[in-house]
């Protein structure tokens, strides 16, 4: 049977291809075509995702009235799994009555900081609602100097708007890298955006010479947002919920969901109003005594308008 | 009243996120890696399937992009090498078409073969011409399922994914074009001495 194998790596022998791999890479570089989004959630283990969730359910300072930095990454007690693991806050675009808006999600990563933070979100958010306005790998690297985060782009390209793109998408973008990166910081400092040494004077045709600085959180955050429990949390017995909101009277209502959309639990949690999003949580919700399977836990602002989701898993 | 909630599974844990591919290989290492690895081989198989090494490295070139880009799908080493295999066979298939289509009207203008050094008995050069011919006269399949089996060494069972046929179909096409092949080549493989 070897005269066949020795025939045939014999006819080949010569054959010594040129080097094409600057070609593939060429071509494989991210192309500016028409916007789409670059990339929406999902893809994501639930196995992963539980270990998330308990870093964050470790935390004492998630009560903080503002949060700037990842949740406390001291693991629960008797929980040595999340050794050398930091959520790390990330934020994606997710859609609300008043237009498109930033979401925090928490990603467990082995490094935090905000180059983690700002090439997590050029990714597949876990959520499957949100999505990135960022090419995979456009950031190139972050860091921070004199009081300013540096974050220099890996496409020349992104100079401009591609064609599709809003002018409040743009700049919605611009706010997505700058909450990322400020939060992964966390301190909200100017970010200046670089091409290479040198300051780009735009990006999708926002001008960026100037350090950008935080727009408002009224403005471009989500009214209400859930950190805690994360996508597709496995649960027993009860969970307590966790988040953000900015809402009327601070009342945050919340429901939990089958997956007939049939309310199966719901109450009410107090956050509050103000220039900024303050933190709520729920009071544990016993599921014992259902059934195993998906539900939806959904949290809203007072007046409905702003909602957050996340799957959670009954066993 | 601490909740007892959230289940840990701490068996998992370690392992789900040690393994996880995408964390650390992601499309552009897999793209840097998996060339550096098999762009070579990958060519010489596709010159095996098509002839011509600038067409083959056209396909094997086209297929690592495809690569790239269905990365998120593939997530691993394997699956990304094997996704490599099947695109290259299929497209130097469909690249023969193409060619065949094109060859019918210009063969009348083609060069003539290279001609085997006439004090040379049989020369490296045209053993490889006469190999490299044989198999353009196999049926696909046959030509496909020998350059797996006998250049990349694959098993029954990787040739039957390669190719999306039954283990089954993948003996049958062996031993036919086994015996195509020898019958051609009578004259290279009684020389014995390659």
């Amino acid at each position: 049977m070897d005269d066949l194998s020795t025939l045939l790596h014999d006819a080949v022998s010569d054959v010594e291809p040129t080097d094409r791999l600057a070609e593939i890479r060429a071509a494989v570089e991210p192309k500016p075509r028409r916007f789409g989004w670059y990339a929406t959630g999902g893809a994501v283990l639930a196995v992963a995702a539980t270990v998330t969730a308990f870093a964050i359910v470790a935390s004492p300072d998630n009560k903080k009235a503002e949060d700037l930095g990842p949740a406390n990454p001291e693991p629960t007690p008797g929980l040595t799994d999340t050794t050398g693991l930091t959520p790390v806050p990330v934020y994606f675009v997710g859609d609300t009555p008043m237009g498109p808006r930033l979401y925090r999600e928490f990603q467990l990563k082995r490094e935090s900081g905000a180059a983690v933070a700002a090439e997590a979100m050029t990714k597949s958010p876990y959520d499957p609602d949100y999505r990135t306005f960022w090419p995979e790998g456009a950031i190139a690297s972050v860091d921070l100097r004199d009081d300013v985060i540096n974050v220099t782009l890996a496409y020349s390209w992104l100079h401009d708007r591609p064609d599709g793109m809003t002018e409040v998408q743009a700049e919605l973008a611009i706010q997505q890298l700058v909450y990322t990166v400020q939060g992964a910081e966390g301190a909200r400092l100017p970010v200046q955006l670089r091409l290479g040494q040198n300051p780009i004077d735009s990006v999708y045709g926002v001008p960026t010479s100037e350090p950008v600085t935080n727009e408002p959180q009224l403005d471009v955050l989500s009214l209400v947002s859930i950190s805690d429990p994360v996508e597709s949390l496995q649960v027993e017995d009860s969970f307590i919920a966790r988040g953000r909101a900015s809402s009327f009277e601070g009342n945050v209502p919340w429901e939990l969901r089958d997956a007939d959309g049939t309310v199966v639990r719901s109450g009410q949690t107090t956050a509050g109003m103000d220039t900024h999003l303050i933190a709520w949580e729920t009071e544990p919700i016993d599921v014992s005594d259902l059934d195993p399977g998906r539900y939806t836990f959904v949290a809203t602002t007072d007046d409905g308008k702003f909602t957050d989701t996340r799957t959670v898993v009954v066993l | 009243m601490r909740p007892t909630s959230v289940t840990a599974h701490a068996a998992l844990q370690p392992t789900a996120l040690a393994v996880r591919p995408s964390e650390t290989w992601d499309a552009d290492a897999a793209l840097e890696q998996l060339y550096a690895a098999h762009w070579r081989s990958l060519v010489r198989l596709s010159v095996l399937l098509l002839r011509d090494q600038g067409a083959a490295e056209e396909v094997v070139q086209d297929a690592f992009v495809a690569m790239h880009g269905r990365w998120s799908r593939l997530r691993d080493p394997d699956k990304a090498l094997a996704y490599l295999r099947q695109t290259v066979v299929n497209r130097s298939r469909s690249a023969l078409r193409h060619r065949g289509v094109v060859e019918r009207y210009v063969a009348k203008q083609a060069a003539p073969p290279d001609e085997p050094a006439a004090d040379d008995g049989v020369s490296a050069t045209s053993r490889r011409t006469a190999v490299l011919d044989a198999m353009r006269a196999l049926p696909d399949r046959q030509r496909e399922v020998l350059a797996l089996r006998y250049y990349l060494d694959l098993s029954e069972a990787e040739i039957a994914d390669a190719l999306g046929i039954a283990r089954g179909s993948v003996k049958a096409h062996a031993s036919r074009g086994a015996a195509t092949l020898r019958t051609l080549l009578a004259d290279q493989l009684s020389e014995g001495d390659l």
